[in-house]
């Protein structure tokens, strides 16, 4: 019994931790686009908008359909819900970068494609992180609902098989794993980057 | 006066400014800021632009840099025409400029790294210019934890790291106290007559220009020209204590009245 939470447990944060770095992989580009680039903004941004607009729930059907059972659908659905936090808060990141930072660095001998790394991404950094935690959150909750919809494991199977058996002492058990790793990995989150990025808080 | 030819193949820090026009775009039409400005700075020279402010000069500065592109008219470094950014223009920017996200080790070597200079070199040359303005010891502070003439300091080493022909500086002094600016203007002159390096020096301040400046360019109001040049022919090394020496109180009464006439005319012009 023990084994079998674990193994539940264990696919759960697969799941998130693909989706999550996918979603913020594409998040963190498309914020940079539309945050830096006018056309890319004009373009992408009125789409990401009204694609933003549909749940992650709501797409849970399509996403079975598209995908099929096996862990393609998982993924892609809490690559979704975390995509558009981290697109949003890069986006207010990039398009408030002080000019001043990208002309200092040009002057010192930057050239464009040096600029992304070294300017604009830590310049942007405290709104990427707020859009990267706000999305954690998110991320347990689509993991949560991609496994109720159909799985054959994971927290969110166990829930449900533990309903339809009325086994209210799994059921409460398995909430509060789920609860704990959303916690967990939010408290680590800000735990890492405040240590790895001291600079972000600071109040200048 | 000295030769006004480009110089070739030769390079010494000799900047020629010419018929430089920079227009905006503007909501409400085409705004003027530069109106055919011409003027050389010759090398090894310190040239201070002196105008009230909003007059256009960090928009000169800017183009000198390369940040923004003349609307008309030219700018030579040493014979070659200027218009993009690079390592051989250092700027000090009045506030504001360095990365918060790097500690003052990793500020000042930035440029030896985009240089792709690594390892040991990069190290030792980059302590060096922590050294000469006086920031041993604080290699690994971030700059929210540093003073504004500290910052500033990181600013100019930042730039003197990458041994710049041309030194462009921005009201660079500006927003700090009356004493941490003396320390930063006599530090300023004390690696300049190290260095030896072009400097092309903003400022709105009459007492700043006439200590530092080898010739003061005082620029009339919007869109800016020139309005008269102020040789200074006070001897060097120049401390603080010239303030109140006859002739630096005379190139001040002059200058003070020109930029009286301009403040003038702009207070009015605000006023229709
Ligand atoms: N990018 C810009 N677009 C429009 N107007 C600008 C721009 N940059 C500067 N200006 C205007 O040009 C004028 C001169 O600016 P600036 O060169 O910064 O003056 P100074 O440094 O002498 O105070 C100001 O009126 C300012 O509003
Ligand atoms: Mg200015």
């Amino acid at each position: 019994m023990a084994g079998d939470l674990w193994k539940d447990v264990l696919a759960s944060c697969r799941r998130a931790v693909v989706g999550y770095v996918l979603g913020c992989s594409f998040g963190i580009l498309l914020g940079t686009l539309t945050g830096r680039i006018r056309l890319a903004n004009r373009v992408l941004s009125p789409l990401g908008h009204v694609l933003r607009a549909f749940p992650p729930v709501a797409i849970v059907p399509l996403a079975i359909t598209w995908f099929g059972l096996a862990e393609t659908s998982k993924y892609f659905l809490v690559f979704w819900g975390v995509l558009f936090p981290v697109w949003i808060g890069t986006h207010a990141g990039m398009s408030h970068v002080a000019q001043t930072y990208v002309w200092a660095a040009r002057s010192l001998g930057a050239k464009r494609q040096h600029l992304f790394a070294e300017v604009l991404l830590p310049a942007s950094l405290t709104h990427v992180l707020a859009g990267m935690r706000v999305a954690i959150g998110i991320c347990f909750i689509c993991v949560f609902v991609a496994e109720m919809a159909g799985a054959y494991e994971g927290i969110g199977f166990r829930i449900s098989t533990s309903y339809l058996v009325f086994r209210v002492d799994r059921m409460l058990a398995a909430l509060i794993v789920l609860g704990g790793m959303g916690a967990i990995s939010d408290q680590l989150f800000h735990f890492t980057t405040t240590r790895v990025f001291p600079w972000t808080q600071f109040n200048k | 006066m000295v030769d006004s030819k480009p110089v070739t193949n030769n390079a010494v820090g000799h900047i020629q400014v010419n018929s430089l026009t920079v227009r905006f775009q503007r909501a409400e039409g085409p705004v003027e800021v530069l109106d055919a400005l011409s003027f050389t700075v010759l090398p090894g020279e310190f040239v201070c632009l002196l105008g009230t402010s909003g007059c256009g000069k960090s928009t000169i500065l800017n183009a000198l840099a390369g940040f923004i592109s003349p609307t008309e008219g030219t700018i030579h470094l040493d014979g070659r025409v200027l218009n993009s950014p690079g390592p051989d223009r250092g700027m000090v920017f009045q506030k504001h400029a360095l990365f918060p996200w790097m500690t003052v080790r990793r500020n000042v070597e930035f440029g030896l790294k985009m240089a792709r200079i690594s390892g040991e070199l990069r190290r030792r040359v980059g302590q060096q210019f922590i050294d000469l303005v006086g920031l041993t010891g604080f290699e690994n502070r971030y700059p929210a934890e540093l003073s504004g003439g500290m910052e500033q300091r990181v600013g100019l080493a930042r730039v003197l790291a990458l041994d710049p022909l041309v030194l462009l500086m921005d009201e660079p002094f500006g927003s700090l106290d009356a004493q941490t600016r003396l320390l930063m203007q006599e530090l300023l002159l004390r690696v300049w007559d190290e260095t030896k390096k072009t400097v092309v020096f903003v400022t709105h301040d009459v007492d700043e220009a006439i200590l530092l400046a080898d010739r003061i360019i005082v620029l009339t109001a919007r869109p800016a020209g020139i309005k008269e040049q102020i040789d200074v022919c006070l001897p060097r090394p120049r401390s603080s204590d010239l303030v109140t020496a006859h002739e630096f109180v005379s190139i001040k009464q002059h200058a003070l009245k020109l930029i009286r006439e301009e403040s003038d005319f702009v207070f009015r012009a605000e006023r229709g």
